[in-house]
């Protein structure tokens, strides 16, 4: 086994971890525990830190490393963080309230495809999915542009509609609406001021 | 009869201190989102019960619930003043307001609300409270039921045409933003008021039915909130005074309750009263529609009669004058575009491009150039301010030299505007569109270089914005573009390598033009009934000749003319490629296409000779020669014959048009290379403007562009040129020199930059020193910091020519 496909297994298994421990979390705390957390995301913020931390330290060793077969895996993660943060947080649980949607995330090979089902106000998360009709569908150009803009810190769709690494089908407003939520757990876990009127 | 009565037309001896101070005052403000309409709009929709996804059902009025959504919100619009202009009214509850459109592009800053106000380019500020109210109350209402959505929701996501658009790519549908782009007629507020607009539809509405007496009810349900709103500031500007301890202030706003209490009601008495109805008819607009290019048109000519007669009659200065038209001015800049970050790639640093256009002809023929002409121009001059967006009209067969070179001063002094438009040209491109001589002699511009009868043409001039370069792309890769790999896209026209002749490869590149512009055309078209069917205009409507009469809203259809304008990016570089590959591969056969199709692709990489033979033995657009052999005036004849071959949803016909904003930037930075030796990734040559790697002199510039010929360019055009200085009338003099023969051989308009490229390069690594540096883009005018890197260094790349012998300057300081 060569070095990169020994980095790739160690990335997978840490992401399999990752997923498992969140799924864990969700599905056993009781309703207490949970509630006792409610307004605070330090589980959530750690667990991410140190994922990230981990992910970045593979990447800059060898971007190579970083191949197919885990791009499902490593978004599966990164939305179950998002799953996670609703579980925890009421208040940002309000964004879910009532909204109902399926989206797909997979890339133009059809390599990976995740969705997340919005229902009942709360999020959840599928690896290798089989949707009919999804509400929207985000289409990755390559791994390469996955990992870009997971690493970037900036869900400005927008902009990587404009330069064709992304594709979507579907009302783009959805799209819009999820990079909101996205940059909202990405700045209050970066502690960024986000207003006007923040100090 | 002579109008203009001043000894000095520079008007050189006033005091300009006034309208500096509220330049300086807005100039530092922030911009700030306005979600007040969006608020109360969305409030609307949802109390009355429109909350079903399919909003409006058709048996439930939609035009009568737009009119009330509109009323209600001009109704609870807050009544504010925050600084000392003298005119009442403000867009929005900011004092530099980014209004949000929800009904239109509105949800595009969604991912955005919470990194908008820290983002680089062009930050606009939100409060906590308001992101908060837009993502939980406002967004949620639209997310199904803007323009596009709605178009979506009733195309499909197999819609060919919708999924051109949304690859940013092929062109821009304007529809999904906004019609908006129009100059309204004041005329009849001015001499009539409101009260009479309102009397008159009352009585049309009591002897119709149907659609056209919900199109009256409409008309009375948007004026009467109108009316509401302007009371209300005046009993906001009666309460202020009751506070305020300056006496000139309390004068100031004593003075404004009564001009409200007037105006627009009733007929203006005075020039101040006349000049705040229009402003206030500008703010009610906006309550309707987007604030993208609503253009105040001929003010100069409009407001003159109430001019004169406060200056004959001893009620105004000259210098009470210059500050109230000062104050307009600044009013202009209250409002901005809110735009995604994204648009900063594609329409960056623009504002809301108010276009005011004054001089050329009146509706007799005679010169309209009067005293108020040369105040406009003394105030554009002073204030040096992004809005308005200025425009001159110059006929050379009528207006004087004077005027001319007063013109040309005002752009050496400001560095950009105001553009210059060719009367004769224009009105003959207009009678050359069915319009009635009278007409086409009043025409103001629209936004950037759109042409339009005043208050009578409603021309959605910007309803497409179609990319040149996508074509020339599919011709070259049968049907793909080089970006998006092998997805087919047009249709399947043949790999150019099989290709025996050049006419060959023309067929496939006009069956992909035609091919795009009818996926564009079909999309405007369905988005249209989508307006139809929820955005309605009815105040925009009643502002306007021929809807009133024909009891029909102006998205049915109402104006007096009517057309769509469609506006192209990569002209130059497009006809350039044209001409490079009928030389390269067929007249000289230095290759074969299949060759010439590897080094462009590889993107001329280990090929740099191949490439300088391309830029420098090749015809070139803006030469004498390319115009003689080439292929502009192919494609411009094109172009035309296509687009008039439609007919819109109102009737009129599909109007041609060069201009670009910032679009040949954008979509230049992500364009592969090009058969004209242009490398992937550069910015294109802006409006019909041509390549800076032309080596023509200026006169040659200028007849090549004059020789395209003005009647198949109905849209209008920019014509960008950058002259290192401008600093005495005797450089003037000279500018207006080089103009007039372009004038007379047909051109059509020219914008200038008065700029070196040292003086650009420094202002790009300096942005501090030049904090209001005005620069001309291609079409409206723009503060040069505002711009992103990329339209910065096409600005400063552009060709600079020398006003002492109109050569280009090649060797930089």
């Amino acid at each position: 086994m060569n070095k990169i496909e020994k980095l790739d297994d160690k990335l997978k298994l840490q992401l399999e971890m990752e997923f498992e421990r969140l799924n864990n979390l969700q599905d056993e705390m009781s309703e207490e525990r949970r509630s006792s957390l409610v307004g605070s995301d330090k589980d959530i913020i750690e667990m991410y830190e140190k994922l990230k931390k981990d992910f970045l330290e593979c990447h800059e060793e060898n971007e190579l490393a970083l191949s197919g077969r885990l791009s499902g895996l490593l978004i599966c993660v990164v939305l179950k963080f998002m799953s996670a943060s609703f579980y925890f947080n009421s208040h940002y649980k309000e964004n879910i309230k009532d909204f109902e949607a399926v989206y797909l995330f997979t890339d133009k090979e059809k390599d990976f495809c995740v969705s997340a089902t919005f229902k009942d106000s709360k999020m959840k998360v599928h690896m290798n999915a089989k949707v009919v009709d999804p509400t929207f569908s985000l289409i990755f150009k390559n791994d390469k542009t996955l990992y870009k803009i997971i690493l970037s810190g900036s869900f400005d769709m927008l902009n990587f509609m404009l330069s064709q690494d992304i594709s979507f089908r579907g009302n783009i407003n959805y799209i819009g609406k999820f990079a909101y939520m996205a940059t909202h757990l990405l700045l209050k876990l970066r502690h960024m001021p986000r207003f006007a009127d923040d100090k | 009869m002579n109008k203009v009565t001043f000894e000095d037309i520079r008007l050189k001896n006033y005091d300009f201190e006034y309208i500096l101070n509220l330049k300086n005052v807005l100039i530092k403000a922030p911009v700030e989102i306005c979600i007040e309409r969006a608020l109360h709009i969305t409030q609307y929709m949802t109390r009355e019960n429109c909350s079903h996804k399919d909003y409006p059902s058709m048996e439930k009025e939609p035009m009568l619930y737009r009119a009330q959504a509109v009323s209600n919100y001009l109704i609870n619009k807050k009544a504010v003043f925050f600084d000392d202009n003298m005119l009442a009214g403000t867009t929005g509850s900011k004092f530099k307001s980014a209004p949000l459109y929800p009904e239109f592009i509105g949800l595009t800053i969604w991912s955005e609300l919470e990194t908008i106000t820290r983002r680089e380019k062009n930050p606009m500020l939100l409060t906590k409270k308001e992101a908060e109210a837009l993502n939980f109350d406002i967004f949620p209402y639209w997310i199904d039921r803007d323009v596009l959505s709605s178009s979506k929701k009733k195309h499909g996501n197999d819609y060919v045409p919708i999924q051109l658009l949304e690859k940013f790519i092929f062109y821009v549908s304007a529809k999904a933003g906004c019609i908006s782009h129009t100059v309204p007629n004041f005329e009849r507020v001015l001499k009539e008021g409101v009260d009479e607009i309102i009397k008159d539809a009352e009585n049309k509405m009591t002897a119709s039915s149907g659609e056209t007496k919900e199109f009256y009810n409409s008309v009375i349900t948007v004026l009467k909130g109108f009316l509401v709103y302007v009371s209300n500031l005046a009993d906001e500007a009666e309460s202020l005074a009751k506070k305020e301890k300056k006496p000139k202030r309390k004068k100031e706003l004593l003075e404004m309750a009564v001009v409200c209490r007037n105006v627009p009601r009733k007929r203006p008495e005075t020039f101040r009263e006349a000049v705040n109805a229009v402003w206030l008819c500008l703010v009610a607009i906006h309550a309707e529609n987007m604030n993208m290019a609503i253009s105040p048109g001929r003010l100069d000519q409009i407001l003159y009669p109430w001019y004169r007669h406060d200056i004959d009659n001893g009620v105004i200065s000259v210098e009470e004058a210059i500050n109230i038209v000062g104050s307009m001015w600044i009013k202009l800049g209250d409002n901005v575009n809110l735009v995604p970050q994204v648009s900063e790639e594609l329409f960056g640093g623009a504002s809301s491009a108010p276009a005011v256009t004054v001089g050329g002809i009146d509706e007799n023929g005679e010169d309209a150039v009067n005293d108020l002409t040369y105040i406009m121009l003394r105030v554009t001059e002073v204030l040096k301010s992004r809005e308005p967006s200025m425009n001159a009209r110059y006929n050379y067969e009528k207006n004087s030299k004077e005027y001319r070179n007063r013109v040309c001063e005002v752009i050496g002094e400001t560095r950009a505007v105001p553009a210059l438009h060719n009367d004769v040209a224009n009105i003959k491109t207009l009678l050359n569109q069915g319009f009635d001589i009278n007409h086409a002699r009043d025409y103001s511009i629209v936004g950037c270089v759109e042409l339009s009868s005043s208050g009578r043409s409603y021309d959605a001039s910007s309803s497409i914005i179609l990319n040149l370069s996508a074509v020339i792309e599919m011709a070259l890769y049968d049907g793909k573009r080089y970006i998006t790999g092998e997805e087919q896209f047009g249709p399947n026209t043949g790999n150019p390598e099989a290709f025996k002749t050049f006419d060959d490869f023309l067929n496939a590149f006009e069956t992909q033009l035609k091919w795009l512009i009818g996926q564009a055309v079909e999309l405007n078209e369905n988005m249209a009934k989508i307006h139809q069917k929820m955005l309605p205009t009815p105040l925009l409507s009643a502002l306007f000749e021929g809807p009133l009469k024909k009891g029909k809203d102006l998205v049915f259809g109402g104006a007096l003319y009517n057309s769509s304008g469609a506006t192209h990016v990569a002209f130059a570089d497009v006809v350039d490629s044209l001409n490079a590959i009928k030389k390269v591969v067929f007249d000289d056969k230095i290759c074969s296409f299949a060759e010439f199709i590897k080094i462009i692709r590889c993107d001329f990489e280990g090929h740099a000779d191949f490439k300088k033979h391309l830029i420098n033995s090749c015809l070139k657009y803006g030469t004498e020669e390319e115009i003689k052999e080439g292929h502009s005036k192919y494609l411009i004849k094109l172009l035309y014959d296509t687009y008039q071959s439609y007919t819109n949803y109102r009737g009129g016909k599909y109007r041609p048009a060069y201009w670009t904003m910032t679009n040949h930037s954008g979509q230049g930075k992500i364009c592969h290379a090009l058969p004209n030796g242009r490398e992937a990734n550069i910015p294109f040559a802006s409006g019909i403007t041509p390549s800076s790697s032309t080596m023509a002199s200026l006169p040659e510039c200028f007849n090549s562009v004059a020789a395209l010929g003005y009647n198949h360019i109905p849209g209008g055009e920019a014509l960008n040129i950058k002259f290192t200085k401008i600093d005495s009338p005797e450089d003037a003099k000279k500018m207006g020199d080089f103009i007039e023969p372009y004038f007379m051989k047909g051109g059509q308009q020219v914008q200038f930059n008065i700029m070196s490229h040292k003086m650009l390069c420094d202002a790009k690594k300096h942005p501090d020193n030049y904090k209001d540096l005005l620069v001309r883009v291609s079409g409206y005018s723009a503060y040069f910091n505002d711009l992103n890197d990329a339209m910065k260094d096409e600005l400063i790349s552009r060709s600079e020519y020398n006003i002492s012998d109109g050569k280009k300057v090649v060797d930089y300081e």
